[in-house]
């Protein structure tokens, strides 16, 4: 091995907790109140970026992997829109975007009693945040997709949201 | 010697009787030269310019960006373009840089070391216009260069990304670059792949490609982008990359936020924005674009402030690149560094937090200066010496007092177990190799462009501020490391350049931490009044760049001021812009490599890691 673990400090067991988390997250914003760990949630997690800075995927990558490794909490990552039960959207959606938007969000399988969900993520994605002017922003944004009412929405703001503010606040919205 | 007295002599005996209108505008002397001093030409005959650009980039000069306006539009009905060139790296590059240190005067001739800038304008017809643009916007590379010169564009995304693919011959460079080969089966070559041909009903063998359209929307955590290959077998024949899906109009943006009872808060309000161009870059980002502004207002910032401002930009520097180690890392495999890297970039973004009260240490600058609550935090810990909370989060990836004490000890660290092991230099080596003269002909800049043996790099170039010392630039111009041994363009070089830039950032922090004579300084911090103030006392329509060298490469701002006092037009080159066009290069010129199959493509991605946003705008 040219590479002696012994000699390091080994990380792997030091993924934080979930108080931690809920107090990094209460200290990123203050009106966020603690709550206790959640069980039983899965929510398979899509991710879309409709016009982001980039600034979002780098706190939205951070929740997967470690120390935050959101699985635990029963958030976990999936490949395609076909599996998901929530849609994470980034960004402000432009004009470029709003038919992968749309496909994507129709992938999404529905009925059954259980619905799509929605996530959005950052400022932009809820009021156009900085990119607020934007030229080629889709007017009511993300309702052009999904309407109002026919999808569970949780809304995750900043800019961009801390990864400890993402996991605390989604699984409190989500099992309300 | 001084390139930029040269050019200016050169350019001004060629063109004297074409009535071109010259100007050189450089920084106040007294100000630690917060830019480099540029050289203004105005052109009225497109040959004319053609010409004089050609023997530009004849001498060692290129073109950084292009920058349409209509400033004029309003008065004669004619666009304006202006085109930034500025120097190629040379092989004397160190020697001029003492030469100017030591010979420091006020004439235009010493002040000009080795960075500076030449400017040429135009005032362009319609019918070239038009021809111009088109090739622009391959430059450019997204759908608006200017709102209003393209807007009779039809606004549908299948024209633009029509639009945005590659041209075959790219304006800026004036060279002819074959970036597609054609591979239609009538006249291609036979492949070496016999397996993967058919024979048609005259008898001939041709290949067969199967074609694998990747995106918009991609299965990760990725902005979106359309990336076509096409293969023979699993070999990549060819690839496109067509970007465009997060453009959201970023320097309309700038523009629209003019209209207000106030317009000189657009300036203010200007640096939210260009902290969202890219956020992953955002401390270069809001850099650059301070620099510009500051330097339109004529108010120039304290040295202390340019330090912080520095110190700022290696932090960035060191977290992106840790984190590019770390995705290259889990690209090839090899988990236990990947995650070890995770650790250690969460407990960096967590200092920064206390130090900036942002993560991504965005939102820390304001005009002027360093936004207050940062400035303080920062200046109270970097003015003590290299903090030792960094060096402890960065011991278990590098360790930085390695570097004065024993260098014949084995280095047992995480950068040297991903160094050295066999399997991920296997992987890495002679992938996706980018070579030189491509490097340097197709304008790639950054770590990109320096992985293949470039020296393109603004702290060198363009040094500001605390880059200014010839200690620090001694230190840039090393290129001797143990990690940095070939330049050849693959992306070992481009981890490698990775982990150099990591230590070469850690070294120049202990040299500026070290340095007391920053501290003394008790220059009175600029106000963002002052500089709002500034603004104002300047004449409408007039221009500055802002720059610096962020972690992907060198960042640029062009501002221009309005009538109002407010934002007339920005202009941003990330150094995105560029490098994606040189990733497709590189995607499609590794046909003699039978290693190059599509698997490949996601760790050649992952080595340019290239910023959608940035591009797009």
């Amino acid at each position: 091995m040219m590479w002696k673990s012994n000699s390091h400090r080994l990380r792997w067991g030091k993924s934080l907790s979930w108080q931690e988390i809920c107090r990094r997250a209460a200290r990123d914003h203050r009106d966020f109140q603690p709550l206790s760990k959640p069980h039983g949630l899965s929510i398979a997690i899509r991710h879309l970026d409709c016009g982001s800075c980039g600034a979002c995927e780098l706190e939205l990558t951070a929740v997967f992997d470690a120390p935050y490794l959101a699985e635990r909490f029963g958030l976990y990552l999936v490949a395609s829109p076909r599996e998901a039960d929530l849609l994470a959207v980034t960004g402000v959606l432009n004009k470029n975007m709003f038919e992968a938007a749309q496909a994507t969000y129709q992938a999404m399988p529905e009925g059954g009693g259980s619905s799509r969900m929605v996530a959005l993520i950052g400022d932009c994605a809820v009021h156009g945040g900085p990119l607020e002017h934007s030229p080629e922003r889709i007017p009511g944004q993300y309702d052009s997709i999904w309407g109002n009412g026919e999808s569970r929405k949780f809304i995750i703001p900043g800019c961009p949201p801390s990864a400890a503010f993402i996991i605390a606040n989604l699984a409190a919205q989500i099992s309300q | 010697m001084n390139r930029l007295a040269e050019a200016v002599k050169r350019i001004r005996s060629s063109t004297e009787k074409n009535g071109t209108v010259f100007e050189i505008w450089r920084p106040e002397p007294d100000q630690d030269f917060a830019n480099s001093p540029e050289a203004h030409f105005a052109f009225e005959d497109f040959d004319v310019l053609k010409e004089e650009a050609e023997s530009l980039l004849n001498n060692d000069w290129r073109l950084v960006m292009a920058v349409p306006t209509n400033e004029t539009d309003l008065i004669i009905n004619k666009k304006k373009i202006y085109f930034l060139f500025t120097i190629e790296p040379g092989s004397n590059v160190n020697e001029s840089f003492s030469e100017a240190q030591s010979s420091q005067k006020n004439t235009v001739s010493n002040s000009c070391f080795t960075g500076s800038f030449v400017v040429f304008e135009w005032m362009a017809e319609d019918e070239k216009l038009t021809w111009v643009i088109d090739k622009l916007k391959d430059f450019d590379h997204k759908r608006q260069n200017n709102v209003t010169i393209n807007s009779t564009r039809e606004d549908k995304p299948e024209n633009y990304l029509q639009d945005i693919k590659f041209l075959k011959q790219l304006f800026p460079y004036f060279h002819e670059i074959n970036l597609y080969f054609n591979y239609s089966t009538s006249d291609g070559k036979p492949l070496p792949y016999p397996e993967f041909k058919r024979e048609n009903h005259e008898g001939e063998f041709i290949p067969v490609y199967s074609r694998v359209i990747v995106g918009p929307v991609h299965a990760g955590v990725i902005p979106p982008g359309r990336f076509t290959f096409d293969l023979v077998g699993e070999r990549v024949h060819q690839a496109a990359i067509d970007l465009g899906y997060t453009h959201k109009g970023t320097e309309a943006i700038f523009e629209k936020l003019a209209d207000q009872e106030r317009p000189e808060m657009s300036w203010k309000q200007g640096l939210k924005v260009a902290g969202a161009v890219a956020g992953d870059m955002a401390a270069a980002h809001e850099c650059a674009y301070c620099r510009a502004v500051e330097a339109l207002a004529g108010v120039y910032p304290t040295q202390t402030t340019n330090w912080l401002r520095a110190i700022l930009i290696e932090l960035e520097r060191i977290v992106n690149h840790l984190n590019d180690v770390g995705t290259i890392a889990r690209g090839v495999a090899f988990e236990k560094p990947a995650t070890h890297i995770w650790m250690i970039r969460e407990e960096l973004r967590e200092l920064f937090f206390e130090w900036t009260g942002s993560r991504l240490l965005r939102g820390c600058l304001r005009l002027g200066g360093i936004g207050d609550s940062a400035q303080e935090k920062l200046f109270n810990v970097w003015s003590k010496g290299f903090p030792d909370r960094l060096s402890e989060i960065l011991k278990a990836f590098y360790d930085p007092i390695r570097l004065s004490s024993d260098p014949k000890k084995e280095p047992d660290d995480l950068i040297h177990a991903l160094w050295k092991h066999p399997g991920v230099r296997d992987r890495i080596k002679d992938l996706g190799v980018l070579k030189r003269q491509d490097a340097i002909s197709l304008g790639a800049v950054g770590p990109v462009a320096r992985s293949a043996g470039s020296e393109r790099d603004f702290r060198k170039q363009h040094p500001w501020g605390p880059y200014r010392d010839s200690k620090i630039q001694d230190i840039l111009h090393e290129d001797r490391d143990e990690f940095y041994d070939e330049k050849n363009g693959d992306a070992m070089s481009r981890l490698a350049i990775r982990l150099h830039e990591i230590t070469i950032s850690l070294r120049l922090l202990h040299e500026w931490s070290a340095e007391k004579a920053r501290f003394t300084d008790n220059a009175k911090e600029k106000q963002e009044e002052e500089v709002l103030e500034g603004i104002q006392q300047a004449p409408a329509y007039i221009y500055r760049l802002g720059y610096c060298e962020g972690w992907r490469g060198e960042v640029i701002y062009w501002v221009m001021k309005g009538e109002d006092h407010g934002i007339f037009r920005v202009k941003v080159r990330d150094p995105s812009t560029i490098n994606w066009r040189v990733m497709e290069h590189t995607l499609n010129s590794q046909s003699e490599r039978p290693r190059m199959g599509i698997a490949c493509f996601p760790l050649i991605n992952k080595s340019f890691n290239l910023s959608y946003s940035g591009n797009d705008l």
